[in-house]
């Protein structure tokens, strides 16, 4: 019986996992297709490959997005941790009304937000540019970089900071040798969960974004009325397995911090 | 530094950010919806966009679909996450992961990818007409946008309800049939009951980007199916500001009330989408 | 795994890495590189005319492309994005023309203009009289692309098959509310230019209740790649898109219905507020090329306004009546004209309506 639930429960797993995987794993299978068709294997080739890093357009909204990726990240970040430091500072309720209207873009429609900030541009600056852009996507992803450095920073022994500046260290050397270490998994999984979800972002750009750039995402859906080109297929591909290495260097700085955190826990359970 | 109320300044910029894009932003939107094209105040945009007929057979069908989208993706991740809690721990750390990891592929990616498989002469109808069925006709239709939405949203639903049953306590579940529950009864004594917060929390961040989703419905929907979102986006893309602008704020009235429903829990939110 | 994660190391070539795609991005909105940033239906140039043109003058050009022509004049008014050069239909460009947002073009600076063949002039001047403002680039008329193992060429001859439920589920319609509201107008017997709001909203009703037969509601390429796919068997398309429909699938057809159809025309114009009125002059001259327009005609087969091409053509394409309508089709079809406003605001209601 016990063994019969188990097994049952493990169909079902693999069920669901098939299905999610169905599209990935048919895109990756079909990159590798001779043949234009879908389901017509035409022979292992690599055409489609060659055909993605021949297409000029395909290429420039890929580092387009890239380049948009990074810069936003790394604008939001620096924003954000500061802002941590400051948000440590206030009275609690302010820092609640203020993360409360900084967690706006989260909760609400991705639509509503870049229709907002596209208005908001058009009324102050006329016609959207790569600097609407980046603003708007740091707008997007700002709160994803405070959520995750915010509990880090509580958690810090202000004390050892405190201890640094009585060494004789400056306020600005103290942060860098000694909180951010710190708090350092915390700014590096919001960093790179602020770059994926740049990446993946389809409507903030759709919006904001000026004449003649485009991101993949916006890319693809202006040439939907193309249908599915063959270099689609190793795009997806290729993207995944960046995705994958992202994900999976965010899981890895995660579990560290998780680790390191347990220990600490069981070293003071010990001192009791 | 730290301890230091001029570290308050530090968050300087971020609040600038907020006012500057955020709260203006929106301010705008409501200035767009109360005005006219003359310039004047008005709730026209507003009425209107509650009042046309097109407008309502969205609203309804919109609702419909993110409602569907919403139960069919609890009724497969709520399972999903029991099984999965049941794993071994290093187990469950790695396939959490693995679901979680599909959704980061691009998204317009994934669409064509659905879209490889729906077609008419796609995978599927391809299967079924190699086994000798009648061809399925699936692409453009209502059930395309529901079964992109499923798929887009899923670990927005498996995460929340995984974190609650994951740190249910199995000395409760063992306690309870030690007291002579059967498995059914300790579910909706005990399971359930733990892991409600985790399926509120799911139901409202699947239901939230699905009733002001406009992409899926135009990359799946081949232009036949207006959703909300559609008309929002057509009005701007038509050059109907103030109207646009009218539906928008009645959009995200939609969404205040659905996330009040569940309290609002940004945090969560955020945290969530990390496995 | 130390090693891995040093913090030093890390930081800094995240901030490397960062710091350098800000000023990338800054830097391709305004580099050395001189730009022209044109707006274009979707694929409606041939890409290597791009590289060729930037060979020759150092220019890049810049395309961003949009769907239905409703959309491009709202981007236009709206500002939100600068064009130097935009490419659209002829009944936009009538009310552009008429709320005098584009720039008048120096026609003695295109060299090659004498390319262009009298007989389309002659169409221009119904919307832009003195040829001040437009030079074409194609044109064509409305047909229905099919499948002739499904379909019966005698359905074809009138525009009613799409309508009396024979093709259930199989019918591709156009994206586009005048191509769409045409057919309907068609149906009924009235003018496709009417502004009549009873005759308009009973072209809707018959549109709405067609909706249930339609697959799906695209535009050129989509709609020709749906019905070659064989995942539709007929679509409303431009004549253009049947030719290469042709190549890709040998079982297809291109039928223009008898009782009609329209014929529209597609011309570049410069706003006012263009930044490079020259470059855009200097590429519209590119364009009229003969080289350069025979590019672009092998590249996408819509008909030519330029004479010179044509003349250069062998007679097998020529006669292809996919591509160079004949005269007969040519007499019973209509031009679609700018409105006014009333009636436009009437149409997206009314269109709104029916994909609602």
């Amino acid at each position: 019986m016990k063994r019969l639930s188990a097994f049952l429960r493990g169909v079902y797993i693999a069920l669901i996992f098939a299905l999610l995987y169905m599209p990935v794993a048919l895109m990756i299978v079909l990159s590798f297709n001779g043949s234009r068709s879908s389901y017509e294997w035409g022979g292992f080739s690599f055409v489609k490959y060659e055909a993605l890093f021949n297409n000029e357009i395909i290429m420039e909204a890929l580092l387009t997005t890239v380049l948009l990726g990074f810069a936003s990240a790394a604008l939001a970040t620096i924003i954000g941790t500061l802002a941590c430091i400051g948000l440590l500072a206030m009275k609690k309720k302010l820092q609640k009304t203020v993360t409360t209207v900084a967690n706006i873009p989260l909760l609400n429609a991705d639509i509503v937000t870049g229709i907002s900030l596209m208005l908001f541009f058009s009324a102050i600056v006329g016609r959207m540019n790569n600097v609407t852009l980046i603003a708007s996507h740091i707008t997007l992803i700002l709160p994803y970089v405070v959520l995750n450095v915010f509990p880090k920073l509580s958690q810090f022994d202000k004390s050892v900071y405190e201890a640094a500046l009585d060494l004789g260290a400056s306020p600005i050397k103290a942060f860098f040798k000694v909180t951010l270490p710190d708090i350092f998994p915390g700014v590096l999984t919001g960093f790179l969960l602020a770059l994926t979800i740049s990446l993946d972002d389809f409507t903030i750009t759709y919006f904001t974004k000026g004449q003649g750039i485009n991101t993949l995402s916006t890319l693809i859906y202006t040439n939907r009325i193309r249908g599915i080109l063959p270099e689609y297929y190793a795009l997806a591909a290729l993207t995944f397995i960046a995705v994958l290495f992202l994900i999976l260097v965010m899981q890895i700085v995660n579990m560290r911090s998780a680790t390191s955190g347990n220990n600490r826990a069981k070293a003071q359970k010990n001192n009791y | 530094m730290l301890t230091n109320k001029k570290s308050l300044w530090l968050s300087g910029p971020y609040l600038v950010w907020i006012a500057g894009f955020i709260i203006l932003p929106l301010l705008t939107i409501f200035y767009y919806a109360f005005t006219n094209l003359q310039g004047g105040f008005t709730f026209e945009n507003i009425v209107g966009a509650v009042t046309d007929t097109a407008n309502i057979k969205a609203f309804g069908l919109t609702l419909l679909l993110a409602a569907a989208a919403t139960l069919i993706a609890l009724i497969l991740a709520y399972p999903l996450a029991i099984c999965l809690a049941k794993l071994g721990l290093k187990k469950q750390k790695v396939f959490i992961f693995l679901f979680i990891l599909p959704m980061w592929m691009n998204f317009m990616l994934q669409m064509v990818a659905i879209n490889v498989i729906l077609e008419d002469n796609g995978i599927i109808n391809y299967l079924l007409s190699a086994l000798g069925f009648e061809k399925i006709h699936i692409a453009n239709t209502f059930g395309a946008i529901l079964i992109g939405m499923v798929y887009d949203y899923f670990p927005f639903m498996l995460l929340p309800i995984y974190n609650t049953v994951s740190r249910i306590d199995g000395d409760l579940i063992n306690a309870s049939k030690d007291l002579g529950a059967g498995a059914i009864r300790t579910f909706f004594k005990i399971t359930f009951p733990l892991s409600f917060p985790g399926v509120i929390s799911g139901i409202t961040m699947v239901f939230v980007p699905a009733i002001s989703d406009f992409a899926i419905a135009e990359m799946l929907g081949g232009g036949k199916i207006m959703l909300v979102g559609n008309i929002v986006e057509m009005s701007f893309t038509k050059g109907h500001y103030y109207q646009g602008s009218g539906l928008a704020l009645i959009l995200m009235a939609f969404v205040v009330i659905s996330s009040l429903v569940s309290g609002g829990d940004a945090e969560a939110e955020g945290g969530a989408i990390l496995p | 795994m130390k090693k891995i994660f040093n913090l030093k190391s890390l930081l800094s070539v995240i901030c490397v890495v960062s710091i350098l795609a800000l000023t990338l991005l800054s830097l391709t909105g305004c580099s050395a590189k001189e730009r022209l940033y044109l707006f274009n239906y979707g694929d409606y140039i041939d890409p290597q005319v791009y590289d060729l043109f930037e060979q020759e003058y150092g220019i890049e050009v810049v395309c961003d492309e949009y769907a239905a022509p409703e959309d491009m004049y709202a981007k236009f008014v709206s500002g939100s994005a600068k064009y130097d050069l935009i490419c659209t239909s002829d009944y936009i460009l009538e009310k552009l023309i008429g709320e005098e947002r584009l720039a008048e073009i120096n026609i003695g600076n295109l060299e090659n203009f004498s390319n262009i063949s009298e007989k389309q002039l002659e169409a221009v001047r119904a919307f832009d009289p003195d040829l001040k403002y437009t030079v074409p680039h194609f044109w064509g008329t409305v047909g229905i692309l099919y499948n002739t193992e499904t379909v019966k060429r005698e359905d074809l001859k009138s525009w009613k098959c799409l309508f009396d439920g024979s093709y259930k589920g199989q019918i591709v319609m156009p994206n586009s509310e005048r191509d769409a509201f045409f057919v309907a107008l068609s149906v009924l017997g009235y003018d496709a230019n009417t502004t009549n709001e009873k005759e308009l909203r009973e072209a809707s009703e018959l549109l709405k209740k067609q909706k249930a037969d339609v697959q799906a509601y695209l535009l050129d390429e989509a709609a020709r790649v749906k019905v070659e796919s064989e995942n539709a068997d007929l679509a409303v398309i431009y004549n253009g898109e049947a030719y290469l429909a042709f190549e890709n699938n040998g079982k297809l057809d291109f039928a223009v219905p008898e009782g009609g159809t329209c014929v529209w025309l597609d011309c570049f114009a410069i706003p006012k507020d263009a930044v490079h009125q020259d470059y855009a002059e200097l590429f519209l001259d590119f364009l009229c090329r003969e080289d350069v327009a025979a590019m672009n005609f092998d590249y996408i087969y819509y008909s030519t306004p330029n004479q010179a091409v044509i003349d250069a053509l062998d007679s097998e394409i020529l006669s292809e009546s996919a591509i160079f309508p004949d005269d007969s089709t040519l007499e019973k079809c209509t031009v679609l004209k700018y409105l006014g406003a009333e009636t436009e605001k009437l149409y997206s209601e009314l269109w709104k309506n029916v994909k609602s």
